[in-house]
């Protein structure tokens, strides 16, 4: 791993920790707090300053370590957390995060950023076991003059730390110096002992590698998973034992028989009772198989690879059988060990644009071979198909995230919001597990901030007016995400106050958005709110209130092929939906013709397809009357100005050959058709973003390459349904005025 | 910026002087320029007071370096001392290497 990939991971990392941080205060702020989560809150900090130090960025440890050390103090229960105490954790963890983003020389430029680190060390203080500045000076710089003194190693207090770091890690920007000086910070070097036995001559040297071997003795309270991160970053091809003290010994092997009657593996006992890390077991299983040179060869026992590497001791491990015998229930199965492994998001946004051209390329040697009349050939391309379609799935399945992961960031903002407000309100997470492309996911942050902060601030009202209005004092905000019709709605409701109508409309006449005489449905009249500078808040607050935001909202779900709707009840609250396509890279679409020109309809929004010669217009417009419904339609020539690409003398009717074919699409409650010359069938389409100059163009999302080599523009039905019903109303309102 | 210079002196010895920061990013270049294909029979002077900076690539290459004064049966000798490679040695309890240094040998003598 080269430094700057490590360092991407520690970034990375420190991320995830520090949203579990988050998510840890979080309950706290509930009134939550058991052992479990102070130790979870613990690790976290203590990994992000541990890091921190291994990278020398001193600016992290420095800070992280105080709120470490008293994190510790909660959890040896030397005080206890209060709501003061989580208000400032919850600052302290947002200014770890301002660390973390900013390099050691912006961190000692930045004088807001210094002072800030100042007062929250200084608000930190009445839980802080000693003066805070001694304890750091003696934390974070390695006591140099004491170690190395000549002792005598004592088995029975020091950890025993055996190094050989991978050749490479040098050129890698890991110098074993960081680790030893980071070993220093969580406990004292009794002795190092620096091995120079396995130089090359001479001539063969190579001075980039490293030749060095190390065995070191520490005392340390820290745990072995403490210790072994701190070699998380040179791992690979290192060989690093690290052997706990026999004091540490016994306290495993009272653990392990202390471990309750579970069906457990001997990893399992092992790192429950903390004599092996999960790091370490991974290692040794992966040793274990390739241990193995044919098939008849016996997998050797876990037990036996651990003990021959000195990963755990000999009187722990069957201490740990020993146990496992106990259990009637024993099974063991290494087989369903959930793996994991982190992969670079732009390798797999790769792999899903090469999918993307074997997707086409699929396509072309399907009407190549079609055209043949080679059966076996015409199978094999079938099959050739559905393979397709399957690494497709397989690919864009990858890219899917949970919608969780940002719905837990607004438990953070409708605290701050609601206290800010001095307003009592209650978050409620549904269908946090739907899942959503990573891309989208990125992208909903900043509309759906926007929207919650507005129902907080507009929505919910204070409590006195909640305890007037009959209602609970505290409003509640419901997140929820669920599947509809192919696409991923995310409903956004409260039960505040709901959008007073009459004042929006009063609101839109005085902004000259809307004409006194203009009559308006309910949806059109809550669509006003996305009208840019547009507000009805009486006073412009920092939560919201300034109508800037609600039009980016919009314009920031249309970018992602989304829609937007609200649905109010006077003194009951508001619901906004946004509804997402479940994918943006590759869908499933309909392929059709109008004029010559090429259209994909994406297939989630079709409902069927009728032949519209067979129907008659209503009144002359574009409407025709199916099964009762009146269904508005929208003629593709007409809307993109089409002329025949290639006059065809077979057409005599040309009226019936423009719209002889009816598309009946389908998006959230409104459904309208499309009116094309031809069918093509269904067609895996790759979406291509259009360049910016198509931009003003409405009714179309994107452009595909099809398996001819002619491009086809993928239809923004959304857009293409709000046209057709605009027409619609347009026409009546119309008719209505003349009469 | 590290400055290396390698003198054959009229008696046989030979002195290495090395100044500047010594770590990765130099080693491979002066390690390439000066010390792959020297001769160290004789008593060798390493003068090290101007070293900067010096980091475990560094470290290993002076350590090379007595390992073939000593594999040849030859003699080192460290000039004054340097608060880098100390601090560097005490931590790696590697000053062992260093104590020859003679005290009463000036640099530039």
């Amino acid at each position: 791993m080269s430094l700057d990939a490590a360092l991407q991971t520690f970034f990375v990392e420190a991320q995830e920790h520090l949203e579990s941080m988050e998510s840890v205060l979080l309950q706290m702020d509930e009134g939550e707090c058991d052992s479990e989560m102070l130790n979870n809150i613990f690790r976290s900090a203590h990994t992000i300053k541990g890091s921190a130090g291994i990278f020398g960025l001193n600016h992290i440890v420095e800070f992280t370590h105080v709120v470490e050390n008293i994190l510790d103090r909660a959890r040896e229960n030397e005080i206890t957390i209060e709501a003061k105490l989580i208000d400032v954790l919850f600052k302290c963890r947002d200014h770890i995060q301002a660390l973390v983003k900013c390099t050691p020389e912006e961190a000692l430029s930045d004088i807001q950023l210094k002072d800030t680190g100042t007062e929250l060390h200084a608000l930190l203080a009445p839980w802080a076991a000693e003066d805070l500045n001694t304890v750091h000076e003696k934390e974070t710089l390695p006591n140099i003059e004491n170690q190395n003194q000549p002792v005598t190693l004592d088995k029975n207090k020091y950890w025993h730390i055996s190094l050989r770091l991978s050749k490479d890690c040098l050129q890698n920007g890991m110098d074993p110096l960081s680790f030893i000086k980071f070993l220093s910070t969580i406990g004292e070097i009794k002795h190092i002992k620096t091995l120079a036995d396995n130089f090359p001559d001479l001539a063969s040297f190579n001075p980039e590698l490293l030749y060095f071997a190390y065995e070191i003795s520490l005392q340390s309270e820290a745990s072995l998973e403490t210790i072994e991160n701190t070699f998380m970053f040179v791992q690979d091809g290192s060989d690093i034992n690290i052997l706990p003290p026999e004091t540490e010994l016994g306290r495993y092997i009272e653990l392990i028989e202390q471990l309750p009657e579970d069906n457990q593996r001997l990893g399992e006992i092992l790192i429950d009772c903390g004599a092996l890390t999960a790091n370490s077991l991974q290692q040794a299983l992966n040793q274990q198989s390739s241990d193995i040179t044919n098939q008849f060869d016996e997998k050797p026992k876990l037990g036996e690879v651990l003990s021959e590497n000195n990963t755990v001791s000999k009187e722990v491990i069957s201490a740990a059988l020993d146990k496992q015998s106990k259990n009637p229930n024993k099974t063991i199965d290494n087989t369903s060990t959930n793996k994991q492994i982190r992969v670079d998001s732009d390798r797999l946004d790769l792999l899903i644009n090469l999918i993307g051209e074997l997707v086409i390329n699929q396509q072309r040697i399907d009407i190549l071979a079609n055209k043949t009349t080679n059966t076996p050939l015409i199978e094999a391309v079938g099959d050739f198909e559905g393979f397709t379609e399957q690494i497709r799935d397989a690919a864009l399945s990858l890219r899917m995230v949970p919608i969780g992961g940002i719905f837990q960031r607004f438990k953070r903002v409708v605290r701050d919001t609601a206290q800010e407000l001095n307003k009592e309100i209650e978050l409620v997470i549904e269908g946090a597990d739907t899942e959503l492309d990573r891309l989208m996911v990125e992208k909903l942050g900043d509309p759906l901030t926007h929207i919650v902060r507005n129902a907080m601030d507009h929505g919910i009202e204070a409590v006195d007016q909640r305890i007037e209005a009959g209602k609970s004092a505290q409003g509640q905000l419901k997140l929820s995400a669920y599947h509809e019709a192919g696409h991923i709605v995310i409903a956004i409701s409260d039960n505040g106050r709901g959008i007073d109508k009459e004042r929006v409309r009063a609101k839109a006449i005085d902004k000259g958005i809307i004409h006194e005489d203009n009559v308006l449905t309910d949806n059109e009249l809550y669509q006003l709110i996305f009208h840019p500078g547009f507000s009805t808040a009486e006073a412009v607050t920092s939560i919201s209130g300034r109508g800037v935001g609600m039009d980016v909202v919009k314009r920031n779900v249309e970018s992602l092929q989304g829609s937007i709707e609200i649905d109010s009840a006077s003194g009951k609250g508001s619901t906004f939906k946004i509804r997402l396509p479940l994918t943006l890279a590759i869908i499933d679409g309909f392929h059709v013709e109008s004029k010559g020109t090429h259209f994909i309809i994406p297939q989630a929004t079709i409902i069927e397809c009728i032949d519209l010669v067979a129907h008659v217009d209503i009144e002359g417009r574009h409407c025709i009357n199916l099964r009762g419904d009146m269904i508005p339609y929208l003629a593709m020539n007409e809307i993109f100005n089409l002329a025949e690409s290639q006059p065809s003398t077979a057409l005599t009717d040309d009226k019936a050959q423009q719209r002889a074919e009816l598309v009946i699409v389908q998006f959230g409650g409104n459904i309208a058709g499309i009116a094309v010359d031809k069918l093509n069938g269904e067609i895996q389409t790759v979406v291509k973003p259009l360049g910016p100059i198509f931009k003003p163009l409405k009714g179309i999302g994107g452009s595909s390459l099809l398996g001819s080599g002619e491009i086809a523009f993928i239809l923004d039905i959304p857009q293409l349904i709000e046209l057709a019903i605009g027409s619609e109303i347009q026409i009546n309102s119309n008719q209505e005025s003349q009469r | 910026m590290t400055t290396v210079k390698v003198t054959q002196k009229r008696n046989g010895s030979t002195e290495i002087s090395i100044a500047g920061e010594f770590n990765i990013y130099s080693a491979m270049d002066i390690y390439q320029q000066h010390f792959k294909s020297i001769s160290l029979k004789e008593l060798v002077n390493f003068k090290l007071k101007g070293i900067t900076e010096i980091d475990t690539a560094g470290m290993q290459m002076l350590i090379l370096l007595f390992k073939e004064v000593e594999k040849n049966n030859a003699q080192y000798k460290i000039h004054s001392s340097n608060e880098v490679i100390d601090e560097y040695s005490k931590l790696f309890n590697i000053h062992h290497y260093f104590n020859n240094n003679d005290s009463e040998i000036m640099e530039g003598n």
